[in-house]
């Protein structure tokens, strides 16, 4: 199918899309890379009566490393998540995961803010943004305001954004060079939606003791799943089987998944266990590689 | 022998304009004042039509027509046997069957209407599981079947909404059990699964002021859509020209009108050219999917191990229509290799098409094939276990050799299963020592018949020097173009851009089609006959030309040469001495082969893959292919349909299902409805055994429907080595291993 009949915005600058925001609010959508929002018309799920297509603003394209953090702008596409050098260095995990997001074809189009504002239950990005903490750079045409992304992503596919609001830029801070990572994903078919994933982060003192453990699973929950007590289990710890027996145990058992055709609620709480524990180990043996880089 | 033209890797003919874009589908045909139709379709499994109320919609702005049943003919359609309405009458048979059409300049006004038809409807009892059905006490779909049009006599039943019972026979099955040490039963189901083409079925028709129905149509039997089409709008078939778009691939779905009947009828009514286009949502749950499928199997083996008897119980879900069958006696023919690749003296095989409240079935590429073969092959390895034998050993023991019948088939000739065999066992680590835990391998064997039919063609030397060849099959994507235009250019020694092929429906009356693996070898023997032929006609004009006789003309470098002097003529000098005269330089050509030859083709494959415990997730690590070729035509076309197909029953294996619950499908989109990707292809080695001796021209055997067949048995007795796991049913998804695990280990999880 095609898209219903809407009207088209090409702005150049993001003043000029802030305006148009304004000037039709909730009738209005923002067309980034389309990945999400095109299937939507398509498929007749969305019908905004104007589109925003901010493709044009070539400002919101970005990667720059500011005092230990990674800001990327909102238009960066997702290809670049692989291909950048700075991305790499001191963000890895988005590196990683890139490749889970589904197809180079779809990632060559794709934008970070794109998806961070599409706020899909099982997107990737937004997995890693609510475990690293990343701040959401928000503008309108009244101002500018950051939010964290523990509050930034609401439920399925809404976020805190007001309809005049606009998703400018993403700053994840940058990982220690001895933290090693890890996205493990549970999908029916390569390139596909997960069912369920798990990121991680995992950072180890020269005794290789946990010194931190970050963790978000999605397929999970409403909006990616995070929580402090089990990322407590490991701190000041060895990691040890019985120990992530442990914690896979209590992922299980506090995520509140949902069953769609894909997948049980049953099945989705033992995958995040599954994926937990998975996810946890190989992150603890690129850290113990990178230890060794180090030292 | 060494060719020309023959074996070499050639891209299609039609291939640059489909990756520029440039090549024209039915979807993209515009008219000028052209409408589009949209359809209501039935939220019930099985209801009584009480009323339809049109008038609201009727009134809307920009409604052009809008048709029930009661506008049409009381006329019911379908491939061979006529037992579905245009829309329905008095009663709805399954979810997404037309009511209503209706027609707008805008296709999304007719869309918007349709939510302003009321139907009013009253529930009758449905029945969604073809044994259900079989029941005495089971609903019937069609009390009046018999006095249906095409309705096969020799194969009724008097089971409930069995529409039609086949029986194979070899032996006698009695004296097989007799003979038997030890009997096994085993059962076996698949579900429907959609046939992936990436375009969905669409229709044109514009009627011209003299009556000339034009027809663009996504089918892949043109000159049978338009004997269909003349009989269910009740018009000569001289009126109606089927004009042949591209295909989006078809995989066995595109044999049928689908839309254009009621394109038909509205253009009729409007006076304007009508297009519809299902939607993919349309297609999934109102395509004619693979039939779901359940096989019985009763297998006699002696003490040695010898398999003496063979009873299969076949049972194809026809869904609420049986009219997308297209063979005579309306069942699945793929039901008679129940017997696999297994010299079996005593076999008795019925095969029973039942109606019930679903989606009509139709045919998928190795029609019946794949789920018989998923349940002969499994049981070939659980049979083994319970007899203590070696699989490899159990099976080489019981193959088929020359000499041998198959059911429904020929005495065979040049049995090359055992080669096949142990070729993909060679090409495999089936020898090597067990690697890793929660790893395995599986392996199954099939073989497919050469299709049999019609095939024509009319081939015309041009003047300026190329020779047209007209064929009415189109192009559906396997590479039959190109592969008429290899077979023309061999046996004409010209180059290959001196063949154009060129497709025509209207000339021949009637031709079977793409399908049945039957067009390299059917529609290749004609246009291999009609060439040999034309050359007389070149070498006889020549010859007129050059003033000498017959005999002393032979063609030479692409031109006809006086072999005692040195006057030649080019092609298109021919061509035009023949235009003068009243001979023009054209053979036209039909073929109709009935019996086929009594040679097989055989596929074998191994699988090995790992299982995660923990996820009962599969991960394919290496497929082996094999398969007994005759020459290869055109080795990339060729090898296209060997992964095509293979990976087409990777996803019949793991992924693919059209889920149904009460009639109802639930996976309406290609995010749902699982289709395998290119990242799904796993590790491939193909083995080709190669040796001439097949029946289509120059030696070449059928491959369209070969690697589809074995993939998924091949995959469930992987399963079965790695985890101890046995699956009745496919797909074996992650989720139903991680089940079965848990299960086996006493749901300690």
């Amino acid at each position: 199918m095609k898209p219903p009949k809407f009207d088209y915005f090409d702005p150049t600058t993001v003043e000029e899309a802030l305006d148009l925001l304004k000037e039709y609010g909730e009738d209005a959508k923002i067309l980034a890379g389309g990945q999400s929002l095109v299937p939507l018309l398509n498929f007749r799920l969305a019908r905004p009566q104007v589109l925003v297509d901010i493709n044009r603003i070539k400002d919101l394209d970005y990667v720059r490393e500011n005092n230990g953090t990674l800001a990327i702008g909102a238009m960066t596409r997702q290809r670049t998540l692989e291909t950048s050098e700075i991305i790499r260095s001191k963000c890895g995990l988005l590196t990683d995961a890139a490749e889970l997001i589904g197809h180079p074809q779809i990632r060559n189009r794709g934008t970070v803010g794109g998806s961070l504002v599409h706020a899909d239950p099982t997107a990737e990005l937004a997995a890693i943004a609510k475990a690293l903490d990343a701040q959401m750079k928000i503008r309108s045409s009244e101002g500018e305001r950051t939010v964290a992304a523990k509050d930034f992503f609401v439920t399925v596919m809404t976020t805190v954004l007001e309809p005049s609001e606009m998703l400018v830029e993403v700053e994840f801070p940058a990982l220690a060079p001895s933290a090693g990572w890890a996205f493990e994903e549970f999908v029916l078919r390569h390139g596909d939606f997960a069912v369920v994933g798990v990121t991680t982060v995992v950072t180890l003192d020269a005794k290789q003791t946990c010194t931190e453990l970050r963790l978000a699973a999605i397929g999970v929950d409403e909006t990616p799943f995070r929580d402090p007590e089990i990322e407590g289990l490991l701190q000041g710890q060895k990691i040890t089987d019985s120990l992530l027996d442990e914690l896979a145990a209590r992922v299980s058992e506090k995520v509140d998944p949902f069953t769609d055709l894909h997948a049980t609620a049953e099945q989705r709480k033992h995958l995040a266990g599954v994926l937990a524990k998975k996810a946890i180990k190989k992150a603890e043996e690129a850290a113990i590689l990178n230890l060794k880089k180090e030292s | 022998m060494s060719y020309g033209k023959i074996g070499q890797p050639l891209g299609r003919v039609e291939g640059p304009a489909k990756v520029t874009g440039e090549a024209k589908y039915t979807a993209d045909v515009l008219l000028p004042g052209m409408i589009w139709g949209k359809v209501l379709r039935s939220p019930l499994p099985h209801a009584k039509i009480v009323s339809i109320d049109t008038r609201e919609a009727e009134q809307m702005p920009g409604i052009l027509a809008v048709l029930t049943a009661k506008d049409l003919p009381d006329l019911l359609i379908g491939r061979r046997v006529y037992d579905m309405p245009v829309l329905a009458k008095d009663q709805v048979r399954f979810i997404g069957e037309k009511v209503v059409v209706v027609a707008a300049e805008d296709p999304d006004v007719a869309e918007d209407a349709l939510a302003y038809i009321d139907v009013e409807y009253e529930d009758m009892p449905a029945v969604f599981d073809a044994h259900e059905a079989m029941k005495p006490e089971a609903p019937l779909l069609h009390p009046d079947y018999r006095s249906y049009a095409h309705a096969p006599e020799k194969f009724f039943s008097d089971i409930p909404n069995v529409h039609s019972h086949v029986t194979w026979e070899l032996g006698d099955i009695e004296k097989g059990f007799a003979l038997a040490k030890q009997v096994f039963e085993h059962t076996f189901n698949t579900p429907a699964v959609h046939q992936g083409y990436i375009e969905p079925h669409a229709s044109v028709v514009a009627i011209d002021p003299d009556g000339r129905v034009n027809v663009w149509i996504s089918n892949k039997m043109p000159v049978r859509a338009r004997e269909l089409l003349a009989d269910v709008v009740e018009i000569p078939q001289e009126r109606i020209v089927v004009h042949l778009a591209q295909i989006g691939a078809d995989f066995g779905g595109k044999g049928s009108l689908m839309d254009a009947p009621l394109c038909y009828h509205l253009a009729k009514r409007t006076g304007r050219p009508v297009k519809m286009v299902m939607t993919y949502t349309e297609e999934l749950m109102a395509g004619n999917p693979r039939h779901p499928t359940s096989v019985f199997l009763r297998t006699g083996v002696t003490e040695k191990g010898q398999i003496v008897a063979r009873q299969a119980k076949v049972v194809f879900d026809s869904g609420a229509y049986a009219a997308f069958k297209p063979v005579p006696f309306v069942n699945i023919p793929g039901a008679k290799d129940a017997a696999g690749v297994y010299g079996t003296p005593h076999i008795r095989i019925d095969a029973y098409s039942v109606y019930t409240n679903c989606v009509p079935s139709g045919h998928f590429r190795a029609p019946g094939d794949l789920q018989v073969n998923f349940a002969v092959e499994s049981s070939m390895d659980m049979i083994a276990e319970d007899l203590g034998l070696d699989r490899l050993e159990f099976r080489k023991q019981n193959l088929l050799k020359d000499g041998d019948w198959v059911p429904g088939g020929p005495q065979l000739e040049e049995v090359r299963v055992a080669e096949t065999l142990a070729a993909a066992v060679k090409a495999s680590s089936w020898n090597q020592p067990k690697s890793q835990p929660n790893r395995g391998l599986g392996l199954a064997v099939s073989h497919r018949l050469i299709g049999t039919g019609e095939a024509n063609t009319q081939l015309t030397l041009k003047e300026d020097g190329t020779i047209q060849v007209l064929t009415p099959v189109p192009e559906v994507g396997t590479g039959a173009h190109t592969i008429l235009q290899q077979i023309v250019a061999e046996t004409l020694f010209l180059p290959l851009d001196q063949i154009r092929v060129e497709t025509a429906s209207d000339i021949f009356k009637t031709d079977s089609g793409s399908g049945a693996s039957r067009v390299t070898y059917v529609g290749g023997q004609v246009v291999q006959q009609a060439a040999g032929e034309l050359m007389k006609l070149i070498l006889a004009v020549g010859a007129k030309g050059l003033g000498c006789a017959e005999n002393e003309v032979v063609f030479e470098g692409g031109r006809v040469v006086h072999s005692d002097s040195d006057g030649s003529l080019s092609l298109a000098e021919v061509a035009k001495i023949g235009g003068d005269g009243k001979s023009a330089l054209r053979v036209k050509k039909s073929l109709n082969l009935s019996e086929g030859p009594p040679v097989t083709t055989f596929t074998a494959q191994v699988v090995e893959l790992e299982v995660d415990p923990e996820t009962g997730q599969i991960k394919l690590l290496d497929v082996v292919t094999a398969h007994d070729v005759g020459t290869i035509i055109n080795p990339l076309g060729h090898q296209g349909q060997i992964e095509g197909g293979l990976l087409q029953g990777v996803g019949f294996g793991l992924i693919e299902e059209l889920r149904m619950e009460d009639g109802q499908v639930s996976t309406l989109n290609l995010g749902d409805y699982k289709l395998p990707n290119i990242r799904d292809i796993p590790p491939l080695t193909t083995v080709l055994v190669e040796e001439e001796v097949g029946p289509a021209p120059f030696h070449g055997k059928a491959i369209g429907e070969s690697s589809i067949t074995p993939t998924g048995a091949a995959i469930a007795n992987a399963v079965y080595d790695a985890v101890g796991v046995r699956f009745h049913d496919l797909p074996i998804t992650a989720e139903k291993v991680y089940w079965a695990l848990r299960q086996q280990s006493g749901g300690k999880g």
